[in-house]
This record gives C-alpha cells, sequence and structure tokens, in this order.
C-alpha cells in the first residue's frame, strides 16, 4: 500500500474508527515510513486543535425564542384546524345531548337544551375545551336570571 | 407534547448552537439556523421514527437547512471534497497530499503555541462548506463514521474520504498561513 491510500486509513486509525486489519496495516506501514508517521502525529494535533474549538455560547434569547415558536405551535394545535365547520358542530350538538342524558341535573335546576347547545358555541369560538373544564358552571344560574337568552 | 418540547429545547438547544455556529461561523446565522430546525423538527415529529437516534436526525435536518440557506443566498464556489482536483492527470495530485514533509514538525509545535488555537480557528473557517461539517461532526460533536453518514446521507467510504481530504485542506491552510508568517518577520 502506498502513502496516498494510507492516508484515509491514517484518519480512520486516528478516529478509532478502523478494523482490526487496518489498524495492523497503518502499524506496519509507519513503522516503514518516516513521512506517514509524521503525518499521523500532525494529523492527531490537528483533530485535538479542532476539537478545543469553541463556539461562543449561545444566545440567552435563543431558548427563549424557541419556547415561543413552541407555544404557537401548541396553540395552533387546539384550534381544531382539520374538521370542517359542519363536522364541528355536529360534534358539539351530539356532545351536547350525551351530556344532557348523562349529566342530568335535578327538576329544579333543568337547563334548557337549546342554552345548553349555544353555551358550547361560545365555548368552542372563545376558549379552548378543557377535560377539567366545567363548561356548565354557571349555566343554569345564567338562564334562571334569564341572561342567557344571548349566548 | 409540551414537556416533550420544553425537553428538547433544554436538553439540544446549547448543543445544537455549537454545531451551527461551527457551520456558519457567524453568531446570528447560527441562532436562525437553530430556530429553523427546531421549527422543522416540531413539524415533522409525526413523521419521525422512534427507532432512528433523535440527535442524528435532528444535526441532518440542521445541517440541510444550513445548505439550504447558502445555496439561496450565496454563489460562493465551494470546492466538493468528493471531486477529484482536475487536470492532475490519472493519479492527480490532491490538496491532501501537498504537504512537504518537513513541515510536519514545525506545525505541531506552531499548533501547542498560544497562538496555534487562534490560527486552527482561522484556517477552519475559511474551510469549504463539506469540510467544516465533517470535521464538526467528526472531531468536535465526536460521531461515528456511520453516525455522520446518517447525518449527512452519505455511504460510509465517502465519509472516510471527505475526511481525509478535509483535514488534508486544514494541513494545507495552516502550513500557508505558517509560511505567510514567516516571510513577514524575514
Amino acid at each position: 500500500m502506498n502513502c496516498r491510500e494510507m492516508d484515509e486509513l491514517l484518519n480512520a486509525f486516528i478516529d478509532g474508527q478502523a478494523s482490526a486489519g487496518e489498524r495492523r496495516l497503518v502499524a506496519r506501514h509507519v513503522e516503514e515510513c518516516r513521512a506517514c508517521g509524521q503525518k499521523l502525529r500532525l494529523v492527531v494535533g490537528i483533530k485535538a486543535s479542532v476539537r478545543k474549538l469553541q463556539a461562543p455560547p449561545a444566545p440567552a434569547a435563543l431558548k427563549a425564542a424557541l419556547r415561543r415558536e413552541a407555544a404557537k405551535r401548541r396553540k395552533a394545535a387546539w384550534s381544531w384546524p382539520a374538521l370542517p365547520r359542519w363536522g364541528l358542530a355536529a360534534a358539539f350538538a351530539a356532545a351536547a345531548a350525551v351530556v344532557v342524558f348523562v349529566l342530568a341535573p335535578s327538576r329544579e335546576e333543568e337547563v334548557p337544551v337549546d342554552a345548553l347547545l349555544a353555551a358550547h358555541s361560545e365555548y368552542a369560538l372563545t376558549m379552548p375545551l378543557s377535560p377539567s373544564e366545567s363548561i356548565y358552571a354557571g349555566l343554569a344560574e345564567r338562564v334562571a336570571r334569564g341572561d342567557a337568552h344571548d349566548l | 407534547m409540551a414537556a416533550m418540547l420544553e425537553r428538547l429545547i433544554e436538553d439540544y438547544a446549547d448543543r445544537a448552537y455549537q454545531f451551527a455556529y461551527h457551520l456558519c461561523g457567524n453568531v446570528d446565522e447560527a441562532q436562525d439556523v437553530v430556530q429553523e430546525a427546531f421549527l422543522k423538527a416540531i413539524r415533522g415529529w409525526e413523521a419521525f421514527d422512534e427507532s432512528q437516534d433523535f440527535w442524528n436526525w435532528f444535526l441532518a435536518i440542521l445541517r440541510n437547512i444550513h445548505c439550504d440557506r447558502r445555496r439561496r443566498y450565496e454563489r460562493r464556489n465551494c470546492v466538493s471534497l468528493d471531486v477529484p482536483i482536475e487536470g492532475g492527470g490519472e493519479e492527480a495530485e490532491t490538496f491532501a497530499d501537498t504537504l512537504a514533509d518537513g513541515d510536519a514538525g514545525c506545525l505541531l509545535e506552531r499548533l501547542t503555541r498560544e497562538q496555534g488555537q487562534q490560527e486552527v480557528r482561522d484556517a477552519f473557517d475559511s474551510l469549504g462548506e463539506e469540510a467544516r461539517a465533517v470535521l464538526t461532526l467528526c472531531d468536535i460533536q465526536g460521531l461515528s463514521y456511520e453516525e455522520i453518514a446518517e447525518v449527512l446521507a452519505v455511504p460510509v467510504g465517502t465519509v472516510r474520504s471527505r475526511l481525509a481530504r478535509a483535514r488534508g485542506f486544514l494541513r494545507r491552510e495552516l502550513a500557508e498561513r505558517a509560511a505567510a508568517e514567516e516571510a513577514l518577520n524575514k
């Protein structure tokens, strides 16, 4: 193997990426070839110097900027972009119907279905749904006061 | 998803910036590249195959964004490490071979001097993008040849030859700077 062919093997040897056979070839060659022996030492020195190259510390604003982008992405995920309008309305109507039967309030607090559907619409347009959020909070009182008509 | 994004930012932002800086050589551009890469990673998250190494996947995104920006905004002639030098005949000499043997010892000595690290920085910054990418991934990020091949989407054999040529370019650049300084001091 000549010195030019040895160049790649020398570099792989220095990087710890040479096979056992390649390592033997390199070891044998540098014993016999002074120039390649010098080149090997030089490449080791250059690799060590490159390894020490420092980048300046990341700007403090970088992580803040990334968090802002991530927050925008999370907010966009709540806007249900994939659902067509009719699908969204139908989904809420179905959910409202289920809730009326499952969480049926007592006779004294019975809430009209129209007011329930209207409340769903209000929340769908203005706030993201949260499993922990009670969308009926205060609705019965508003209906009793008579100011649910503007929902 | 929120917790995952926060962990990504906390664990990888600094390392990503280090890599971008060595590619770009510029603080502002490195920051832009990292932001763009994070956005792309977030958008492409569902397509990410969890059997892959996340960091290598992200490095590939980062490097591709850097290359796209360079293609769009610069028309610099970058010498590809994969292209043989023209006009050299059958056994075309590569840049890697032009260093005279006797200079090796002098160069080693210069590297250990106080100013040696700045000389390496300047010489490194003057290299083409392919050379800087492969040296950064190998010597600074510490990736294996297989991992570098994955990031750069090239065969392992190409990684080996690019590294050998990149270090050859760097050796030559350092030798030329050393010779120029000695000529000035005479």
